[in-house]
């Protein structure tokens, strides 16, 4: 049931996020400059914020641990600067860490 | 019309429906299956958000948190251009609501991307976009989930899909900005709030002094 919770939230406040500014603004194409400036730099800071999200559960204590990791983000990140090509990235990236996680890094 | 629509949505479904299906398949590895998938990509029909839900559900974080989580992650929608709301006003209501909720970042890209083009007029092409670029979505998660169940190698790290999609974004965004503040406060906040506070509660607290050190910076740049 909890799960049921959770996805409702998660979608209505999607819904309303996207909604908003249908309802707030009704201005037409300004928006204030600080909006402006926010609109910018707010989704690059959440997701270096996300990354960061997914590593902390990582112990940095053990190498096996945080070293496959990453090496994984590093491969993702240095694959994506030069193909730009997203699954590419993606899947390369994964299946090292699977490889690293399962076979290599016991 | 038809190959219209699908020669436009194109590009974006290449990238639905394999990332789809990698979340349906973490889904069902986190034991929650097709029709779960189904469901959720129905009603959320989030990229990003919808892979960290994969974490929040197998969690036990509190429903508030997980609120202000989903608040600051997608408040991005917010900050979007506001030219769309004069073209979606000519649509009837239900259409409207539909549309606006479909609005995802790709589907944004692409409804901004035809403003110059004849066809921006065309409601029932605009429409026929927004609903195929959900289709793929929902069609890639199910099949992930579905596969999900069958896959006979050995998954264990497949999580690690979460990851690599964000740190494609951190790229591709750090790229396309000069302005690399944001980056950079979010790292070392981020990292401080870690070790501060510990993985339960670090994320909530990172986002929320991210945000309000940008807003006071850009406060400040404004009255320069």
């Amino acid at each position: 049931m909890r799960e049921v919770y959770i996805i409702i939230i998660i979608a209505l406040i999607t819904f309303l996020l996207r909604a908003l500014p249908f309802i707030a603004f009704n201005r037409k194409n300004e928006l204030p400059p600080l909006m402006l400036s926010l609109q910018k730099e707010l989704p690059m800071a959440v997701m270096i914020l996300l990354v960061i999200y997914c590593i902390k559960d990582i112990s940095f204590t053990t190498l096996n641990t945080w070293l496959p990791y990453l090496l994984s983000i590093a491969l993702v990140a240095y694959v994506h600067h030069k193909r730009k090509n997203v699954l590419f990235s993606i899947l390369l990236g994964t299946f090292f860490y699977m490889f690293c996680v399962q076979y290599l890094f016991k | 019309m038809l190959k219209k629509v699908l020669f436009k949505t194109l590009p974006i479904a290449l990238g639905y429906l394999p990332l789809g299906i990698a979340f349906g398949v973490l889904l069902e590895e986190a034991g929650y299956g097709p029709l779960w998938s189904f469901m959720i990509a129905l009603t959320v029909y989030a990229g990003s958000m919808q892979f960290v839900m994969v974490a929040l559900l197998t969690g036990n974080d509190s429903l508030t948190s997980i609120a202000l989580l989903t608040f600051l992650v997608q408040s991005r929608h917010l900050f979007y251009d506001l030219s769309l709301i004069d073209r979606y006003k000519r649509f009837p209501f239900l259409k409207r609501l539909y549309l606006i909720f479909s609005l995802t970042d790709e589907t944004y890209s692409l409804m901004t991307s035809l403003k110059e083009d004849a066809d921006y007029d065309n409601d029932d092409l605009l429409f026929a976009i927004s609903f195929s670029n959900h289709t793929y979505w929902v069609l890639g998660c199910v099949i992930g989930g579905l596969l999900g169940n069958i896959i006979p190698f050995n998954t264990t790290g497949i999580d690690f899909v979460m990851t690599a999609l964000f740190v494609t974004i951190v790229v591709d965004q750090y790229k396309a900005n000069k302005n690399h503040f944001p980056f950079i406060i979010g790292l070392i906040v981020g990292i401080i709030a870690l070790i501060i506070f510990g993985q339960d509660r670090f994320l909530l607290i990172a986002l929320m002094m991210t945000s309000i050190i940008l807003v006071l910076n850009s406060m400040r740049k404004e009255k320069i």
